[in-house]
């Protein structure tokens, strides 16, 4: 009963699929979930403000291409996927919003993700294998225009699926419930890729079944929502399989997603052996083009290019050949990405494959002119309201997926 | 106690060991040889060179030896160059570069640093072709490449 009074909300405060009612549920009161709801904790009102047009109707959006969207697209489709088969509780506005073909929309998923990993310490795993998925095939630009295209029309029956899955009522789960078959999927879909969807499948509905019986909701109804994630997941599939040019180390998932490694704990990293190639060649090359601050022994240039900032290196990148090798060589951006606001070695937790770190740092630039931007607009992508003290609130702490506070009630939250 | 060191140039200079010991180099050197008055070659140097540095090392003589600030710590970037470094490495961009070379060779982390973050910040805020300019880089870019990689780095570009 509670769980259908706060799908009610979720629809009356126009998230999941009323139309009229999202600009007035702005200010309204009802979005507040239930007071004695178990979701009360942790949730709960993503409330668009801009108004959402795809959920008027059914039809899918026209897919927007603009050009630098395309690599948030591309991506964002898996992202979208996962967000949504991970957290079902509050999936209705997570959903709505990373399937909107925008350049925010990864980056929303991801802060939907963050904003409810506060309330459970499982799913940083989930989330956390998702956000470097999203930098992997962009920073290749592994994916041809067609496949994107592709992408796109997959997107549209991915949207079509939900937006029928939203006239329908879409059984709530628990949230707890939810990562380890989400885990499992996503670890086998990319690393056996090219398996047929049917072990996904019945792996999937094993899980399904287990963990609904498991909770055992009165008013869910297993066959629904195992269809619609089904049909996400198989479009998941579909990606993956459809970037065959995809090189294969970047999206080699690894079989440990437990295991922490430190930045300094890279196994097969190439670090900077750019530099050591780099300098044989050019002390071969006439000594012509030799200016002196080439000619600096590598480690020093290293250490000289480790002061610029990112505009700077990538300046540096455009005077020349020899520069352009140095400055986009994988161990500067390391040390780049290491010491940007928004590095977390939590994103890269578990990944053994060479990182990438020019294309992270790309990924991390991008997520905090985001967030810049969103401190400039001052348009909360959504507002969640935690409840729980019944004092006054005396003191915050914040990490990355968490946010502690102390309350005059005697209690930590 | 003072120390001879030898430049490459042949030229001896007298300085204290304190002041010596800067260099992590000469440091582990006398600690290796013990009590011993023979002078230190230093054949990387050259005389010019050497005289800036122990102008260094003579400022920073009362340093503490390593500083904890070396901890790459990332908030601490270029612009934090004190005033008298600064003013010490206002020199010609051959005599900075030797410098720096020096530094690395003798082991001598704090002038090493102050060098390069001088040499990053000549490159800071400058387009590619300042930078050439700056440094005397020929541009070996086809322009075909050049645009290519202009548009690689576009993304840096916004902020």
């Amino acid at each position: 009963m509670q769980l259908q009074a706060e799908r009610d909300q979720f629809v009356h405060s126009g998230i999941g699929g009323g139309s009229s009612s999202s600009s007035s549920s702005t200010t309204s009161p009802s979005c507040s979930p239930p007071k004695d709801s178990p979701l009360a904790h942790h949730l709960t009102i993503a409330n668009l403000k801009k108004p959402r047009p795809y959920f008027k109707s059914h039809t899918p959006p026209v897919a927007k291409s603009s050009p630098n969207a395309t690599t948030a697209t591309t991506t964002a489709a898996a992202a979208a996927i996962t967000t949504t088969a991970t957290i079902v509780a509050p999936t209705i506005t997570t959903t709505c919003e990373s399937t909107l073909p925008s350049p925010r929309r990864s980056h929303n998923a991801i802060r939907n993700d963050g904003n409810i990993l506060a309330a459970t310490s499982l799913q940083p795993l989930v989330a956390t294998t998702e956000v470097y998925m999203d930098i992997c095939p962009s920073s290749e630009q592994a994916l041809s225009q067609q496949q994107q295209q592709q992408q796109h029309q997959q997107e549209q029956q991915q949207q079509q699926t939900k937006a029928e899955a939203h006239a329908e009522p879409i059984p709530m789960e628990d949230v707890s419930s939810t990562p380890a078959p989400d885990v499992f999927f996503h670890r086998n879909s990319h690393r056996y890729n090219t398996n047929t969807f049917a072990s996904t499948y019945n792996n999937m509905t094993t899980k399904a079944t287990s963990t609904s019986t498991r909770q055992g909701h009165p008013t869910r109804d297993p066959a629904r929502t195992r269809s619609g994630e089904i049909t996400r997941l198989s479009d998941a599939t579909k990606v993956f399989v459809n970037s065959p040019s995809a090189p294969a180390p970047t999206l080699h998932y690894p079989s440990e997603p437990h295991l922490v490694l430190g930045p300094a704990l890279y196994p097969r990293e190439p670090a900077s052996c750019a530099f050591a190639l780099e300098r044989t060649s050019t002390n071969s090359q006439s000594t012509a083009g030799m200016d002196r601050l080439s000619s600096l022994p590598s480690e020093l240039l290293f250490h000289i290019l480790c002061h610029l900032d990112a505009l700077d290196l990538s300046r540096v990148a455009q005077v020349g050949k020899f520069y352009y090798r140095i400055s986009t060589d994988n161990a500067i951006w390391r040390v780049k990405s290491t010491q940007h606001s928004l590095y977390s070695p939590a994103h890269l937790q578990g990944r053994q494959a060479p990182i990438p770190w020019l294309a992270y740092y790309q990924y991390l630039h991008r997520n905090s002119l985001r967030v810049k931007q969103n401190w400039a607009d001052a348009v909360p992508q959504s507002v969640h309201v935690l409840e729980g003290h019944t004092g006054l609130v005396s003191s915050l702490e914040m990490s990355i997926w968490s946010l502690v506070t102390a309350s005059i009630d005697s209690t930590l939250r | 106690m003072t120390v001879i060191l030898v430049s490459s140039d042949n030229q001896d200079f007298k300085v204290d060991k304190e002041v010596a010991e800067r260099s992590i180099l000469i440091k582990n050197m006398l600690e290796d040889v013990g009590e011993s008055d023979s002078p230190i070659p230093l054949p990387n140097v050259t005389s010019a060179v050497l005289t800036k540095v122990i102008e260094y090392c003579e400022h920073h003589r009362n340093d503490p030896v390593q500083v904890p600030e070396e901890t790459d710590d990332p908030r601490k970037r270029s612009n934090d160059i004190e005033e008298w470094d600064m003013k010490f490495m206002q020199v010609d961009q051959e005599m900075l570069f030797e410098i720096i070379l020096a530094a690395n060779y003798l082991d001598i982390k704090p002038l090493l640093d102050v060098g390069c973050k001088t040499v990053a910040n000549i490159i800071k805020g400058k387009t590619p072709e300042e930078i050439r300019k700056a440094f005397n880089i020929v541009n070996d870019f086809t322009p075909e490449e050049e645009a290519q990689i202009k548009k690689e780095n576009e993304w840096a570009e916004d902020r």
